[in-house]
């Protein structure tokens, strides 16, 4: 954690310079991000010593996402590609920057700025007259290690002040994250409604029965269940809205998400795209001759220069990379902030 | 109620009676309600509370994030979208890759899916029975449209198509081709529209998942290949379609199926402008392919 004054001056170079010249000066100048934690933790975790920088920190990290939804507008204008590259770099670097401390809303953040570089990458690998490679190598970057179970793992430990989400993080998978997920779940549920203790533990109450029979298929296969449930509350998230942006929810409790993985979905849009390009070496517009069964002329036209490179595990390949391209050219291939 | 027989000399007045379970929160949730069926018998309805609603609300939730439904991930992944309309809980590899908006009549007969919803709840709809849902899609390379290029109930209507058509201009047409030729057969066949329970002894998760489906496009292929003066064998398969389902739990059925209807249902005034528990549209898209 940096102290106070420090995160000050970065929020402060932020707000000035404006991303691109951050990462060039402030930045670098300061060897990491401060670690953003949840308004959560600090709340209820964070010891009272910590608090003052904690806050600070997540100032800063709400300063950033103004920024980001800034540079956003740039994104979503669609201006011409020539400058793609450049902007996507910026959100990449960002992401880097902002997740080389990985706390909880620095991986939001750092997820964000993902989503938005997934548009201008999307663009350069529809491009028929740009090589792949320079999309390519972006997506690539994409594949960030903190998406990884473990790094979520961590976070979620120190976020709830206990080692929930079990000792060994090396060997930790998505399975396991779900897992305690849904164990802390029902403990909280059973914190609620002491009556579910009881029909889990003993004889059910009339219309209980159930219970025991959900809550036994998960709360056996954990040691830890006993720690889980003395943290129950940490397993209570605020409400979801699906309209709501990360600025709009920065104050809220939202660690599921971390548990489900902040990974933005178009990424798999776009290495189907680029699976295609690659395949087929361009992007095909003329339909079939005769009749077809596809949604258009487009999708049509994409099966049948796909044919040639289907298997029958990547047949449906050119359904997303049609989806992809279409949308690419429609401009409608956006952040998920700016879908809703 | 009770209906005295109608006077005679009396214009008749058709009178409009809207009756359902009221889920108020202030009635005491031990307390029954009576009520006279039309045959003069009685029976007593069941009152929820918040605390009611809470309790089943609790063990969807738990089914929705795999304690109930654990082996199920289709089912589970899409009961979140249920609960909460938002994929964003949904797990990676099961969201959906599109939304639509659709105006929806529970009282109108020409709306598709009127007939299959057991009450209108679930949605905010007006007083004429109309509500604009939400329509999820999963496009054929989607991990549901992958499970449900696998049912039975597809591959049953192929087999018949092939054995009553394909089959036979096999036996008619192609004697006089010669060994080595080949084609696709025939350039593309619609089967249906057809609606059917989507089933499979081996597999629940797919009957959980979307139960009876309204299938709108069904076309297959087969790829014939004369291998000699008197062998034709089918060596390439595709098939490809659509269908649209209403994710709506029925009232009447067994737990935990019922559990989630009330949770449709709400309590207080309903489930109108609650954020959880919402009816919606799928629409699927399935594209299975076998190369020659």
């Amino acid at each position: 954690m940096k102290e106070n004054d420090s995160i000050s001056k970065l929020a402060a170079s932020l707000k000035e310079e404006g991303i691109a010249e951050f990462l060039a000066g402030a930045g670098k100048e300061f060897s990491g991000a401060p670690r953003i934690d949840s308004r959560w933790h600090i709340d209820t975790v964070c010891q009272p010593s910590a608090r003052t920088a904690a806050l600070e920190a997540r100032h800063f990290g709400k300063d950033a996402i103004d920024q980001i939804d800034k540079f956003a507008e740039d994104v979503r204008a669609y201006y011409p590609p020539t400058d793609s590259v450049r902007r996507c770099q910026i959100l990449l670097d960002l992401a880097d920057w902002i997740a080389s401390e990985t706390g909880y809303g620095n991986l939001f953040i750092a997820a964000r700025c993902h989503d938005l570089a997934a548009v201008e990458i999307g663009r350069l690998i529809a491009d028929a007259g740009l090589p792949l490679g320079t999309g390519q190598g972006l997506l690539e970057r994409s594949n960030a290690a903190w998406y990884a179970p473990e790094v979520r793992a961590a976070v979620l430990n120190r976020e709830a002040g206990a080692v929930l989400f079990r000792a060994h993080l090396a060997l930790i998978t998505q399975q396991d994250l779900d897992a305690v997920w849904k164990l802390g779940v029902l403990c909280e549920l059973e914190e609620q409604n002491p009556q579910l203790k009881i029909a889990r533990q003993g004889i059910p109450p009339k219309g209980l029965e159930p219970w025991k029979d959900i809550s036994a298929s998960i709360s056996t296969s954990f040691k830890s269940h006993a720690e889980i449930e003395r943290n129950a509350a940490f397993f209570r998230d605020d409400p979801y809205n699906a309209g709501n942006t990360l600025s709009e929810t920065w104050e809220l409790k939202h660690h599921m998400r971390l548990v489900v993985g902040l990974r933005p979905r178009s990424f798999h849009d776009l290495a189907a795209l680029a699976a295609f390009r690659k395949a087929v070496g361009y992007f095909p517009e003329r339909a079939p001759r005769g009749g077809h069964p596809f949604g258009s002329e487009g999708e049509a036209a994409f099966d049948e220069a796909w044919r040639p490179h289907a298997t029958p595990a990547n047949h449906t390949t050119y359904v997303r990379a049609w989806a992809t391209y279409s949308q690419i050219q429609n401009r409608q291939f956006l952040d998920t902030e700016s879908r809703r | 109620m009770t209906f005295n027989q109608f006077p005679s000399d009396v214009d008749a007045t058709v009178y409009e009676l809207r009756i359902g379970r009221d889920k108020n929160g202030a009635i005491d949730p031990a307390t029954l309600m009576p009520a006279t069926l039309p045959d003069g018998s009685t029976a007593s309805v069941d009152c929820r509370d918040a605390n009611d609603y809470a309790q089943k609300f609790s063990w969807i939730f738990a089914g929705a994030f795999g304690a109930g439904l654990v082996g199920y991930p289709h089912a589970a992944n899409l009961l979140r979208l249920f609960i909460y309309s938002n994929p964003a809980l949904m797990d990676d590899g099961y969201l959906p890759d599109g939304i639509n908006a659709f105006p929806f009549s529970c009282l109108n007969c020409s709306s598709y899916f009127n007939d299959w919803l057991s009450h209108n709840a679930g949605a905010s709809f007006d007083l004429a029975g109309n509500v604009t849902l939400t329509e999820w899609i999963f496009n054929a390379d989607n991990t549901y449209g992958q499970m449900a290029a696998e049912a039975s109930q597809m591959r049953q209507r192929e087999k018949d198509y092939f054995d009553d058509n394909i089959a036979t201009d096999l036996l008619i047409q192609w004697g006089s081709q010669p060994a080595g030729y080949s084609a696709w057969l025939p350039d593309w066949y619609q089967i249906g529209p057809w609606v059917d329970n989507l089933t499979d002894p081996n597999n629940g998760d797919l009957y959980f998942t979307f139960g009876e489906v309204r299938v709108l496009d069904h076309q297959v292929q087969y790829h014939a290949n004369k291998t000699g003066p008197s062998t034709v064998i089918i060596d390439g398969y595709r098939s490809k379609g659509v269908f649209i389902d209403l994710y709506d739990f029925s009232i009447l059925a067994t737990s935990p199926g019922n559990w989630a209807a009330e949770c449709q249902l709400g309590y207080g005034n309903g489930n109108k402008g609650a954020s959880t528990c919402r009816i919606f549209r799928d629409r699927v898209y399935w594209d299975k392919y076998s190369p020659p």
